[in-house]
């Protein structure tokens, strides 16, 4: 059992930046084993894995801020470029959240905040294939945009049919939200083999501003969720999306740690 | 190097102040000063350390209290001679800072206080 916790803590630790990983990966494990003998002693598991969390996920947040602080002193052009293109894309959404709640008087998260999202990542995808042309692994990433977009199709004429009043079957909507995730999945792989991650953005870059909108989506999907409403089509779709966004950071976390300088020479 | 110094960095380099010591005996030594007050997991620990290291204000040693009974895959860390200099630095910011604000409660809280 103890083992299979030290496993779990070791997995966990995918969220800190590969060179933090690198440096501190044992000694941390070497702490948590400690603290998991103490817990045998007396001290209850689900207080013990509460804190471990909240520590593990607000130093990975500063760790992640810390190398992006870094990356940003060292190749600031570079670097404000991505910042543009990704606040750029959280904008669009917003402004797509925005403008649904105000139209339709809705709670967080009703379909237009998806469309957005939707075509902000298919142009930040399509961005992104410019960019690599002619190198190693466009062609995966530009079946994933291909994928992605043409799996949106079902989607938006399901919601346009709920807004007019007419019917779509709803099981081919649910089904394009896994054929999202797998196009999303190839645009990960495909920036993966391309090395475009740092053309684009740096992985501390994604995972910072991912954590706030994976919060997001997580929310919506959890308010549908209880509040019963749309729980199949909608509940599918939106987790769909969230799950797209977790393959995405997962494709990122496993690029291999960079080099160090004294490694390079 | 600015003060004052962050909380995590301050109690993690006090704790390192009289000799060297492993990532979890930090964690609980940090614990015992502040009489529970102050809970640091593995993540804050390290990340903490890994600044203090970048700023020379500790330093990992090679040394072994008893390697005996110590397991290879800890690390030991001890604060440098300047972790020490900033460290009574900003003891005496502190020092000053509390002196400063038990003058100000006798003159001015306690009448307010009162006065509720």
């Amino acid at each position: 059992m103890s083992r299979l916790r030290t496993k779990i803590y070791r997995g966990l630790l995918l969220v800190y930046p590969p060179s933090y990983r690198r440096d501190y990966e044992q000694p941390m494990m070497q702490m948590v084993v400690d603290l998991l003998r103490e817990d045998a002693r007396g001290l209850g598991a689900g207080r013990l894995w509460l804190h471990l969390f909240a520590d593990l996920f607000r130093s990975a947040f500063v760790e992640h801020g810390r190398v992006l602080s870094e990356w940003v002193r060292v190749r600031p052009q570079r670097a404000w470029g991505a910042l543009l293109a990704i606040g750029a894309l959280i904008g669009a959404v917003a402004a797509g959240s925005l403008a649904a709640t105000t139209a339709q008087g809705s709670a967080v998260g009703r379909s237009s905040l998806w469309f957005t999202a939707a075509y902000a990542m298919i142009l930040v995808g399509f961005l992104g294939v410019f960019l690599v042309r002619r190198k190693k692994g466009s062609g995966l990433l530009l079946a994933g945009v291909v994928l992605t977009t043409v799996a949106h199709l079902p989607v938006i004429t399901y919601e346009f049919a709920l807004s007019t009043g007419r019917t779509f079957p709803a099981r081919a909507a649910e089904a394009s939200g896994f054929l999202i995730m797998a196009g999303v999945g190839l645009v990960g792989m495909g920036m993966k083999e391309t090395s475009q991650w740092s053309r684009v953005a740096s992985r501390s870059t994604l995972v910072v501003l991912l954590y706030p909108l994976t919060l997001v989506f997580g929310y919506t999907a959890l308010v549908n969720a209880v509040g019963g409403a749309q729980l199949t089509a909608d509940f599918l779709f939106r987790g769909g999306y969230f799950l797209s966004w977790v393959v995405l950071g997962l494709a990122v976390i496993r690029q291999k740690a960079p080099q160090s300088a004294a490694e390079r020479k | 190097m600015d003060l004052p110094l962050p909380a995590s960095q301050f109690h993690v380099l006090l704790a390192l102040a009289d000799g060297e010591k492993h990532g979890y005996a930090v964690m609980r030594e940090v614990e015992e000063m502040t009489d529970g007050e102050v809970t640091m997991g593995p993540g804050t620990v390290y990340g903490t350390i890994r600044r203090l290291l970048e700023l020379g204000l500790i330093e990992e040693t090679d040394e072994r209290p008893d390697p005996e009974l110590d397991d290879s895959r800890r690390r030991y860390y001890r604060a440098t001679s300047s972790g020490l200099v900033v460290l009574t630095a900003e003891t005496e910011r502190l020092a000053r800072l509390v002196k400063t604000a038990g003058i100000k409660r006798s003159n001015r809280f306690k009448p307010r206080i009162e006065g509720i």
